[in-house]
């Protein structure tokens, strides 16, 4: 395809040539160059003051973790955000949609603000909500009034992951809810009236009608977010969280940036990827069985 | 019969109220503490609106020494409008590529591209930096903006709308005599407008509000962008939460503001392509 022809064919395939080598090349310079490296790396013992790594210790790092408590707390820490998380996100958007979609009036508008919080940074999200959540801040203050006892939401290591979950949820939310709309949108409303003809009550419709007709979305929804929240790691670094409320990404970013353990950390991103592949298939593979027709 | 739908409806109305109280109180209740002196926000008893609003918060971030606070605005600008240029221009050529024209292991190198997706950052971080320190491209601008200059997602997207567009008008536009790139630039771009801005307004999300790599490849204060020097000055002056609120509040402003005016556009691109920040 690549020999000189005459004709326009040649004008095209010279374009092709000349335009996607250079950009496949630099696209494979930033991705698979470096994921390729990352398997390199954690078979090694590599300190970044080094200019070359010091030994390979095969699967040394590996077994390394397996005895790492430091590893198995980020990661029994990062399993918590994850459980508490996505059922959250999930319930609370799509009870949202259900009831932005239910509204007659005024859909743009909720829809609008609950995407609000969405569209800000991460450090934004964190330091706004540091602020309501001090000791003397917004939150204890409410709770003071209808006497409750008042908490050091972030101060305290045992709720931090608490506040920190509900930070997430609380920015995720809008994210969610805009998506089951989408996916209320695309149901006919045809089914509805059908159903309501033949005497169906509200629960009736959403169970059997919306229900099933969201799962894709559903499905959709849950995979990202399940992802997602395997990599937090804003808040904990903002926040100056304590060990003991470590995360794995941040385990990763601790061994390769401040201990400079560049193998050792590319193996424990190495092991974090395979967590979520596996999590990933296993949620398409068992959910989509049961879930399509 | 009739009136009984009224009350469903004002109850729905008023719970959805409240949940967006929720939703955006916090950001209302960060920009009146902006306004507050020190001494009010950490007050007992808490005030709503500033008794004495004033704009010394304000007035000190730009003059506290060592936070270059306007720095970091020109910083997250330069770095957001060349890496949303430089990746539209670059995803939605290559997506053109990969929809209009046939090539050898094209459907290899496409399916390559895709797996790719399924990579986390995370994983990219560690050797990625290391390149870039080997290249001496760490703590400049260019470190900052490479890594985000070409995803597989917005090939993917790019790709997938290009296709729908029909391949008699690029024959046509050939017929014409008209070049390749040309035909790229005045044909194909405009059409694919709406993936454009949808894909754009993404990037533009991402690479603004951006924690994770700037924190890596910058370190020195001059070059940082706003997330991580935001995050920096909550650190150092955590105590002056007038200050920091302030900060949060002016960075966040030209993303709401954008948000308002583009409405329609930022929704319906996260609709239609399910993309997210």
């Amino acid at each position: 395809m690549f020999r000189a022809k005459k004709g326009p064919k040649s004008a095209q395939a010279r374009f092709v040539f000349i335009v996607l080598t250079p950009i496949m090349i630099f696209f494979g310079v930033i991705t698979l160059v470096p994921f390729f490296s990352d398997i390199v790396l954690a078979f090694l013992r590599y300190n970044l003051l080094k200019t070359r790594p010091t030994a390979f210790v095969g699967i040394g790092n590996f077994i390394k973790i397996l005895s790492d408590s430091m590893f198995w707390l980020s990661l029994k820490n990062t399993f918590f955000y994850v459980i508490l998380i996505v059922p959250n996100l999930i319930i609370w958007s799509l009870l949202a949609a259900l009831a932005i979609n239910a509204s007659r009036k005024g859909k743009a508008f909720y829809r609008a603000s609950f995407f609000i919080p969405c569209i800000t940074s991460m450090v934004t999200v964190v330091l706004v909500w540091k602020f309501i959540l001090l000791p003397t801040g917004l939150i204890n203050e409410f709770l003071k009034a209808i006497g409750l006892s008042t908490k050091a939401w972030l101060g305290d290591t045992r709720t931090f992951p608490w506040a920190v979950s509900v930070m997430m949820i609380w920015q995720q939310l809008g994210y969610g809810t805009i998506l089951f709309l989408a996916g209320m949108d695309g149901i006919p409303g045809m089914y509805y009236e059908a159903a309501k003809i033949d005497g169906a009550s509200n629960w009736h419709c959403f169970w059997h009608i919306t229900f099933p007709l969201l799962k894709p979305v559903l499905l959709f929804v849950l995979v990202i977010m399940t992802i997602w929240s395997f990599k937090i790691f804003d808040p904990i670094q903002i926040l100056r969280a304590q060990p003991v409320n470590s995360v794995i990404v941040f385990y990763i970013y601790q061994n390769a940036f401040s201990y400079l353990k560049l193998g050792y950390g590319s193996a424990v991103a190495l092991v974090l990827f395979a967590i979520i592949l596996a999590f990933t298939l296993i949620q398409f593979k068992v959910l989509r069985k049961k879930w399509e027709y | 019969m009739r009136e009984s739908k009224y009350i469903p409806q004002l109850v729905l109305h008023i719970v959805l109220l409240a949940a967006t109280v929720i939703m955006v109180g916090p950001f209302i209740w960060g920009l009146l503490a902006a306004f507050k002196p020190s001494g009010e926000i950490i007050a007992i008893p808490m005030t709503f609106l500033p008794k004495n609003p004033t704009l010394r918060n304000f007035i000190s971030l730009f003059s506290r020494e060592g936070i270059p606070f306007g720095r970091y605005y020109i910083n997250s600008t330069i770095v957001t409008s060349i890496v949303v240029a430089g990746t539209l221009f670059l995803c939605s050529l290559t997506g053109y590529i990969f929809a209009k024209f046939s090539f050898p292991y094209k459907n290899l190198l496409f399916f390559t591209i895709l797996a790719t997706m399924m990579i986390p950052f995370q994983v990219l971080m560690i050797p990625l930096y290391l390149m870039f320190f080997r290249m001496h491209l760490v703590n400049t601008y260019p470190g900052l903006i490479l890594p985000c200059l070409i995803t597989p997602f917005g090939i993917f997207l790019m790709r997938q709308f290009i296709e729908t567009i029909p391949t008699d008008l690029i024959d046509a536009g050939r017929l014409d005599g008209c070049s390749e790139f040309g035909m790229f630039l005045r044909l194909i771009v405009p059409l694919a407008k709406p993936a454009m801005v949808a894909y754009g307004i993404f990037c533009f999300l991402w690479t603004w509000n951006d924690y994770l790599w700037p924190l890596i490849i910058i370190n020195s204060v001059k070059l940082r962008t706003l997330p991580v020097g935001i995050s920096s000055l909550s650190n150092v002056y955590g105590i002056l939460y007038g200050e920091v609120l302030a900060a949060v509040m002016l960075s966040i402003g030209p993303v709401i503001i954008a948000y308002l005016v583009f409405q329609k556009h930022f929704v319906s691109g996260i609709s239609l392509t399910g993309l997210k920040g």
